[in-house]
């Protein structure tokens, strides 16, 4: 799970339940007094309108994102935008129905799969309908045509056909053949496992979904309690609903507070690591899979060892990485440049493209969660690697525009906890999660 | 609308929240609803029951709703189905259609889609 999303949607909601919540609080001991729930409904009103707005609005991705294609697409355009072009359908005894000629490449085979079982695996399970549960690129191995194993991702979605359950699968490999076959190192793996925002976007839509809904009706019901002169018994009923509604909307007040606990524990998990080393990993990962990749030029500066969360820090430079490319979709002179160097007490990575850049109406709104200018985007990216950023002490600015080049996104680190004997000595769990091992080595 | 009679609606979820929202607001519209938490109570003990409509939650634990559907729709006659989809997975909702439910609703939903789409599934086809 991507806790940073999760924790960004918590700071968009926290507030929104805290009104509705006030409202239905507001709203009961309004209900003692007849005579002022006129005023009572008028606010639940006020409630309704924001569930709406807030339904409507501010969260695309449960809106027209909950669909699996468009969630899918969404996916690769907050972080890593590796072409997906294998697919397979498998029915419900794992034999495989169909596939297309791009899976046999990737599983190195020029001999079909139709018919036979599914040639792959998810850590021990090989049954592709238990995968979908999930709902995330699952790293997957597959048996190829030569005897070896070839690492990929995969996404596995209910497809029915001819009303009989079967399963999609799609793929993303994991190596770039065109740079050399490298696989990526362990984290970036693990990285690329874990972009779960679908996942997580899912899950926790649907989590909100009950209440939410059961909110909704209590307070329309509520609200034609009260409409005209409500007798006794109406006023009585009217208390029930508002306690209901007030317990509905705790529900979703305690949701959010179990998504803050999870966000907390994902404060950066430090360690000490080569900057250089792991950029260039995550370039690799974020080109992977990529067809007409722009000309890349890489200026590492050597500025050594820093103390980051290295997993974090890579899904900034791989959402930047691939966002240069979207810049440059089309143009046969794009380039990309990646430059590391020292600033002072501080470590600077500047990813710029000589693409369009981003026009001034853009930039206002440019870090905010939830806007985008893309198709088929969530608009999370970018915030959640500023966020990732200024967990560490950093910061992720932007040059929009410089004549002959395209936008230039800076990541700012500081470098202070990188060094010295008590760095080796933190190696291992941070003890205490609200306090940033790299922030108390400064002390 | 003067409703002589109690239409009963069947309402098919696995949280017993959605249920008792449901009861209070459907009923305030003159209908009596009958909540049932999963798809095997409601084979058991609501199927043969004469149904005005049935709101049907697809995600459920144990049986999926799209399965309770076609139990439903073999049943003759039938009542009118409404699915209840819960993260907006408009193709699953759309299939559900293609194989017998009359409409879907999108959680989380209104009491005003409720109804409108209720009474509209209630109505005539001739009318439609």
């Amino acid at each position: 799970m991507d806790f940073r999303s999760l924790f960004i949607f918590q700071q968009v909601f926290s507030e929104f339940y805290w009104l509705v919540w006030a409202y239905a609080i507001f709203t009961r001991r309004m209900c003692k007094s007849i005579c002022i729930i006129g005023k009572s409904a008028y606010c639940l009103a006020g409630g309704m309108m924001e569930t709406t707005v807030l339904l409507k609005e501010a969260w695309p991705a449960v809106r027209h994102g909950g669909t699996h294609e468009k969630v899918h697409k969404a996916v690769p355009n907050l972080a890593d935008e590796m072409i997906c072009n294998a697919t397979m359908v498998v029915d419900a005894a794992s034999v495989v129905v169909q596939h297309n000629a791009a899976f046999l490449q990737i599983a190195d085979s020029e001999q079909s799969f139709i018919g036979r079982a599914v040639p792959l695996k998810v850590g021990d399970r090989s049954a592709p309908h238990e995968w979908r549960a999930r709902n995330a690129w699952l790293a997957c191995e597959i048996e190829t045509g030569n005897g070896g194993r070839n690492d990929v991702l995969v996404f596995a979605e209910p497809f029915a056909i001819l009303g009989h359950d079967a399963t999609l699968l799609r793929f993303k490999p994991l190596h770039n053949k065109a740079k050399g076959g490298r696989l990526p190192s362990g984290e970036a793996f693990e990285l690329a496992r874990n972009m779960g925002l679908t996942a997580t976007s899912t899950a926790l839509a649907h989590e909100l979904n009950q209440p939410l809904t059961a909110l909704i009706l209590y307070l329309q019901s509520l609200q034609r309690l009260m409409k005209g002169t409500p007798d006794q018994s109406a006023v009585i009923q009217g208390r029930e609903l508002s306690a209901k509604a007030a317990r509905e909307a705790q529900r979703a007040s305690d949701i959010i507070k179990r998504v803050r606990s999870l966000a907390q524990r994902r404060e950066p998990q430090r360690i000490t690591v080569n900057f250089d080393s792991i950029v260039d990993e995550a370039v690799e990962t974020a080109l992977a899979g990529r067809v007409n990749t722009p000309q890349l030029m890489r200026d590492y500066g050597d500025v050594g060892r820093i103390r980051i969360d290295a997993v974090q820090i890579q899904q900034i430079v791989i959402n930047l990485v691939a966002n240069a490319c979207d810049a440059l979709a089309g143009n046969r002179s794009g380039a990309v440049k990646i430059q590391t160097k020292r600033i002072g007490d501080q470590v600077e990575l500047a990813i710029g493209d000589n693409g369009p850049g981003i026009p001034p109406h853009a930039m206002a709104q440019l870090f905010k969660a939830f806007s985008t200018t893309k198709t088929g985007g969530i608009g999370l990216g970018l915030s959640i690697s500023q966020a990732i950023a200024q967990g560490h002490g950093g910061d992720l600015t932007v040059d929009p525009y410089r004549t002959g080049d395209g936008a230039c996104f800076r990541l700012k680190l500081p470098i202070e906890a990188s060094s010295g004997e008590f760095t080796r000595a933190f190696a291992g769990e941070n003890p205490d999660p609200r306090h940033p091992i790299g922030q108390e080595i400064n002390k | 609308m003067t409703i002589q009679f109690r239409p009963e609606i069947h309402v098919v979820d696995d949280d017993p929240a959605i249920r008792d929202a449901l009861r209070a607001a459907l009923g305030m519209e003159g209908f009596d609803v009958r909540g049932y938490g999963d798809a095997q109570s409601y084979l058991s003990h609501g199927l043969h029951r004469p149904a005005a409509a049935v709101l049907l939650d697809v995600h459920m634990p144990g049986r999926s709703g799209l399965d309770v559907l076609k139990d439903i729709t073999d049943r003759k006659p039938s009542p009118p189905v409404l699915i209840i989809s819960g993260h907006g997975d408009i193709p699953m909702a759309v299939n559900a259609v293609k194989q017998g439910a009359e409409d879907f609703i999108e959680k989380p939903f209104n009491l005003d889609d409720v109804i409108r789409k209720v009474q509209r599934a209630m109505s005539p086809k001739s009318s439609m």
